[in-house]
């Protein structure tokens, strides 16, 4: 199974693990493997996408942040 | 603009500003974490936080010059810009009370509130002087304000709140703003904010997660600073995370989105009719792309424009709902799982939130009720006795009503007040009645919100002139022009032979709206 969802994050980020959950629900649903990326051992990402986290990556490009919408992302991941 | 290593990364974090302290400390704070960043910028000039701080330093004590003594009052009749900032920090830094005033206001306007707050200074511009005639004030295109915040100004004020708030610091519960807000009787009263408010409603948002403002951020201040959502949910709280603030002083929307695109913002701290006036606009994608998050506040955005923002960006415009009594902010749907159309989302941390009907028992859910809310952020009553706030155990009746859906999601149903909401202002029938039947054509008149478009509603007058005389549409609205803010002047005329009257003689609102 291709890894093509990441989920950038931080510890004790709640968005994160609600973004996690549903990144795991559709990518199960889809067949597509998606792994999470702790930022914090990572000056360079900490710079960019502290503030931003959860950042949900899709084939290597950002495609959301903060929340995930379920019917995005599937569009994302079928197109 | 300098980028700065900030190790205080959350600055909601039991670190951050105590509630106890002074409004100004934010600043002082700031050019403490970061001394270089860039605090305000403006198309001609910007300040670092340090030189915002200094700032408020010479301007502080410049108005102490000028006689003020702790608790005066202190109007700021100023369009945004730095000068508005340092008059406004440095007026709180020196334990004075800050009056911001309505640009919009006519002259008639500014004074009643001027004489109700008994302020002892206007500061304010050449081309807004006129509006202030036999004031005292101090032009901030002048040389007496040159001499004041001019680098070889004045030392630190006498009772600067300090690093350290000792207990004769200004601050706390002492009133720190007075914001004009219309009353249900048309005059408008004076909402009484305490620094102890003001922070209190800037630690409540940035227990939000995700951020609402962080340090890296470029926030955009284009809403008016004279209203509370601009002036302490955008300069508070870009002060609060010394980020950086674009300030501009009207909205275009061309204009506007081409400073979002070269000032690089991040933030967009907005009202419907930006919104609805940039989502007719073509390349918006490339300019959104660029923002961490844009919300929305003064007044429901509609839920076509927040769609269709949505997909032709992919940015979520996420929406909020508060007081001026509140200071302001009571709930977003930043704090929903997921953010709904139509929806004000949910209470913000530390705010209580319930719906109580007639009788004041909660509601069942679906049903709609009246806001009552309870929290630091509430205000200490209307100008000068304190009146008409929160009740013996702090709850506050917002006046506006909203029921809650089965996931605890808020959205609003209407104003138990009549008022007409004009770009996010509030405009209060019974104000703009009282001057339309001054005239002398007009037998009687009555005043109702209408839908629109770009505004959000606009006011329509129903007139009944009086028999036999000659009265045009034109004639009902120069009349209200030469006497009201332009914002409260009806857009629309209607001729009617009566009004619909309630048994009490009262013209009957409802009984319009519907017709």
């Amino acid at each position: 199974m291709t890894t093509r969802v990441v989920v950038l994050s931080k510890p004790g980020c709640h968005l994160c693990a609600d973004a996690c959950a549903a990144v795991e629900r559709i990518t199960a649903e889809l067949g597509v493997g998606w792994q999470e990326q702790d930022i914090t051992g990572d000056p360079e990402l900490m710079a960019r996408w502290a503030e931003y986290v959860p950042v949900i990556v899709v084939d290597g490009e950002v495609h959301d942040w903060f929340r995930v919408s379920a019917d995005k992302l599937r569009a994302a991941l079928s197109g | 603009m300098t980028e700065e290593s900030d190790t205080t990364r959350d600055p909601g974090t039991p670190a951050g500003p105590g509630s106890a302290g002074n409004v100004a400390d934010l600043v002082r704070r700031a050019a403490a974490r970061a001394p270089h960043r860039a605090a305000l910028v403006t198309p001609t000039r910007t300040v670092s936080w340090s030189e915002l701080d200094a700032l408020v330093d010479r301007v502080g004590a410049g108005l102490q010059g000028k006689g003020l003594h702790r608790g005066d009052r202190v109007a700021i009749l100023l369009p945004n810009s730095i000068d508005f900032a340092a008059a406004y920090f440095g007026a709180l830094r020196a334990g004075l009370v800050a009056v911001p005033l309505n640009t919009a206001y006519t002259s008639s306007e500014i004074d009643y509130q001027l004489t109700d707050a008994d302020v002892g200074l206007v500061v304010t511009d050449e081309s807004l002087a006129g509006c202030v005639a036999d004031r005292p004030t101090v032009l901030v295109d002048g040389a007496e304000w040159a001499a004041i915040a001019g680098p070889s100004g004045a030392a630190p004020p006498a009772v600067a709140a300090a690093e350290a708030p000792t207990a004769d610091a200004p601050g706390g519960d002492e009133l720190a703003v007075l914001l004009y807000t219309s009353g249900t009787t048309g005059r408008p009263k004076g909402a009484m904010l305490s620094h102890r408010a003001l922070l209190a409603n800037l630690d409540q948002l940035a227990r939000i997660e995700p951020s609402v403002v962080a340090p890296d951020d470029v926030v955009l201040l284009v809403l008016p600073l004279f209203h509370v959502y601009g002036l302490n949910a955008g300069l508070g709280m870009t002060a609060r995370a010394a980020a950086t603030g674009v300030l501009a002083n009207r909205f275009d929307p061309v204009e506007t989105l081409a400073l979002v695109r070269d000032q690089k913002v991040t933030n967009v701290i907005g009202a419907p009719p930006m919104y609805v006036a940039w989502s007719m606009l073509p390349g918006l994608d490339g300019v959104f792309r660029g923002l961490r998050l844009a919300v929305s506040g003064a007044a429901p955005l509609p839920a076509a424009v927040m769609a269709q923002l949505e997909e032709a960006t992919g940015t979520v415009i996420y929406e909020g709902y508060g007081l001026t009594e509140t200071a302001p902010v009571l709930t977003t749907t930043l704090c929903s799982p997921q953010p709904k159309p139509g929806s004000i989302g949910r209470p913000i941390p530390g705010v209580e939130l319930r719906l109580l009907d007639d009788s004041g028992r909660e509601v069942d859910e679906d049903d709609p009720g009246e806001i009552v809310v309870r929290g630091d952020n509430v205000f200490s009553g209307y100008w000068p006795d304190g009146s008409g706030g929160a009740d013996a155990e702090g709850w506050f009746r917002t006046g506006d009503v909203a029921y809650a859906d089965p996931d605890g999601d808020l959205f609003l149903v209407d104003r138990v007040r009549e008022l007409i909401l004009v770009s996010g202002f509030n405009v209060y029938p019974r104000e703009v009645e009282d001057v339309i039947a001054t005239h002398p054509a007009v037998a009687e008149v009555a005043v109702v919100a209408v839908p629109h478009p770009y505004t959000g509603e606009a006011v329509r007058a129903l007139v009944v002139p009086r028999p036999g005389a000659q009265l045009s549409a034109d004639d009902v609205i120069a009349h209200a022009a030469a006497r009201l803010a332009r914002f409260k002047c009806p857009t629309s005329v209607e001729f009617v032979d009566e009004l619909p009257h309630s048994a009490t003689g009262k013209v009957a609102k409802g009984r319009l709206r519907e017709g």
